[in-house]
């Protein structure tokens, strides 16, 4: 079994900007070696989200979320940008199958809902599983 | 990094009126002390119904306001559809023996079940223990 974790860094540039991070997934996965097992991703903080979703509807659930939880009307001050993240969650668990995270067509995005520019977030990968596809002691 | 990996679980019960929201970072941390996990991740996954885990800051405004989003579910089923929209469990990952989610972020048990009474949360803990 192989374990195998990375943090990165994003920098974010305002609200609902949302960062296609398909690619860093699959070169983490495949820095890890592992051949099958689970990726974890976690976004670090309390008002950023991640996002599994094919990219031509992402439109769509931005349109989504914006209306169903809009800027203004809490008590809370940041309470839209808490709430769109706990909604749509700072964590995901993606199986890994021959060396490659199981998207299944969609896309990974990390969004930040705060008015932040510049601002840095950390996220952070968990790999672990097998290195080989056909070691069962591996 | 390549070490050996094992999985333990337990459970953290929690007191509830039957509609409140419950901070449960004080458990976890307990719960990863005494099982000495050093680093991975740590599930929070609530076996009553109408019973989720969040992470979201814990303060009393921004409960009001998830409470008033929530209210927006038609009250019939509301619960279910709230647990099956924000999804019953929740992950933290562990480093140092710590979860590292942020300074504002905690694991928050919300119970709309109306139910009073102790409510269970299976805790799974996955990673690199301490051999101690």
């Amino acid at each position: 079994m192989r374990v195998f974790s990375i943090e990165i860094e994003i920098i974010t540039r305002g609200p609902m900007k949302y960062f296609d991070l398909t690619s860093v997934l699959h070169d983490i996965v495949s820095e890890s070696g592992v051949k099958q097992g689970i990726v974890d991703i976690h976004a670090v903080g309390a008002t950023p989200a991640l996002v599994l979703i094919e990219s031509e509807v992402l439109d769509h659930l931005d349109r989504f979320v914006k209306e169903y939880i809009p800027v203004t009307g809490w008590k809370h001050g940041n309470a839209y940008a808490h709430l769109r993240s706990a909604l749509l969650g700072t964590h995901k668990r993606i199986p890994i199958i021959n060396g490659e995270p199981l998207l299944g067509g969609n896309r990974l995005y990390f969004l930040e809902t705060r008015p932040v520019h510049n601002h840095r977030r950390k996220i952070i990968f968990l790999v672990r599983g097998k290195e080989s596809l056909t070691d069962e002691n591996n | 990094m390549s070490e050996s990996l094992d999985i333990r679980i337990d459970h953290i019960v929690v007191p509830t009126s039957g509609y409140t929201a419950v901070n449960l970072q004080e458990q976890v941390d307990e719960i990863i002390r005494i099982h000495g996990l050093l680093k991975g991740i740590i599930t929070l996954y609530p076996n009553d119904q109408c019973c989720f885990v969040v992470l979201t800051e814990y303060e009393p405004g921004l409960m009001h306001d998830l409470e008033q989003l929530l209210d927006r579910i038609e009250a019939e089923v509301r619960c279910c559809v709230a647990e099956a929209l924000y999804g019953k469990d929740a992950s933290l990952p562990v480093d140092n023996g710590e979860t590292c989610q942020g300074i504002f972020k905690h694991p928050v048990l919300i119970d709309v079940s109306g139910i009073e009474g102790e409510k269970k949360v299976v805790v799974v803990l996955e990673g690199v223990f301490n051999r101690d």
